[in-house]
């Protein structure tokens, strides 16, 4: 697994029952520092190359993917970062959520994404 | 890709993003977060969140059906309200269309859904059946 912070008790993502259960992932490096700045492009950006890391370590990619979850502190910024979707994705639809809250774990960050992946 | 099927539904709305109703692989089905709107992606229930959480469920149901799938096969509910105050009033729909059956579930507030003036939205995790 590529070296990313760990906040608090968990893992990167976890394998199980056909299943990867891959962890939130947060525009950070691996000290924990915010990367982006106040762009959620290039936030949204980094982490979706993380979400290709992990999935990629736990033997599936995008393609994979079920469900994915997305929560921005700000919804309005949900056309921004569409095209960033559209391209890791591809011809891949998944399943999605997408919701606003009010505060994420690291300061500054403005988006956040969980997801599922079928094991192939 | 281990049966990973996507599942467009007739009647729900164009995905406003680069996503699909619901996904289906290693025996689950994965359903997107519903959203009380018409097939044109237009509010039902204005600012009633018990019509507008009748009209989620009932789209719900839908997306359910197209998989094979019905209310009694959900495993995992997670509900987003923008008033938590909502939950007491929307309960009563929840027992209407699950009857028996009584999915594990998570409920929270949020600030702001993305369909504005909406109240509620609902996703869901269901076994798929066999």
């Amino acid at each position: 697994m590529p070296s990313r912070p760990v906040l608090s008790h968990a893992a990167d993502a976890v394998r199980a029952a056909g299943y990867v259960f891959v962890a939130g992932i947060l525009p950070a490096d691996s000290t924990g520092a915010l990367v982006g700045g106040d762009d959620v492009v290039a936030q949204a950006e980094h982490v979706f190359g993380g979400m290709g890391e992990i999935l990629a370590a736990a033997g599936c990619s995008f393609v994979d993917v079920a469900k994915v979850t997305v929560f921005l502190t700000d919804v309005s910024d949900r056309a921004a970062i569409n095209p960033i979707r559209q391209r890791v994705f591809g011809d891949a639809r998944p399943a999605s959520t997408l919701v606003e809250v009010s505060a994420l774990a690291v300061p500054g960050a403005k988006i956040e994404v969980d997801c599922v992946a079928v094991l192939p | 890709m281990s049966g990973r099927r996507e599942y467009r539904v007739a009647g729900q709305a164009e995905p406003i993003s680069h996503f699909t109703d619901a996904v289906a692989g290693g025996g689950l089905l994965f359903v997107s977060g519903v959203v009380a709107v018409d097939e044109n992606r237009e509010l039902v229930g204005r600012d009633d969140v018990v019509a507008q959480a009748r009209k989620v469920f009932e789209n719900m149901g839908d997306v359910l059906r197209a998989a094979g799938c019905s209310f009694a096969d959900v495993v995992k509910l997670t509900i987003f309200l923008t008033d938590v105050n909502d939950r007491p009033l929307v309960n009563p729909v929840r027992q209407e269309v699950f009857g028996e059956t009584r999915p594990a579930s998570t409920l929270v507030e949020i600030p702001a859904l993305v369909i504005p003036g909406a109240k509620i939205e609902v996703e869901a995790v269901a076994m798929m059946p066999e």
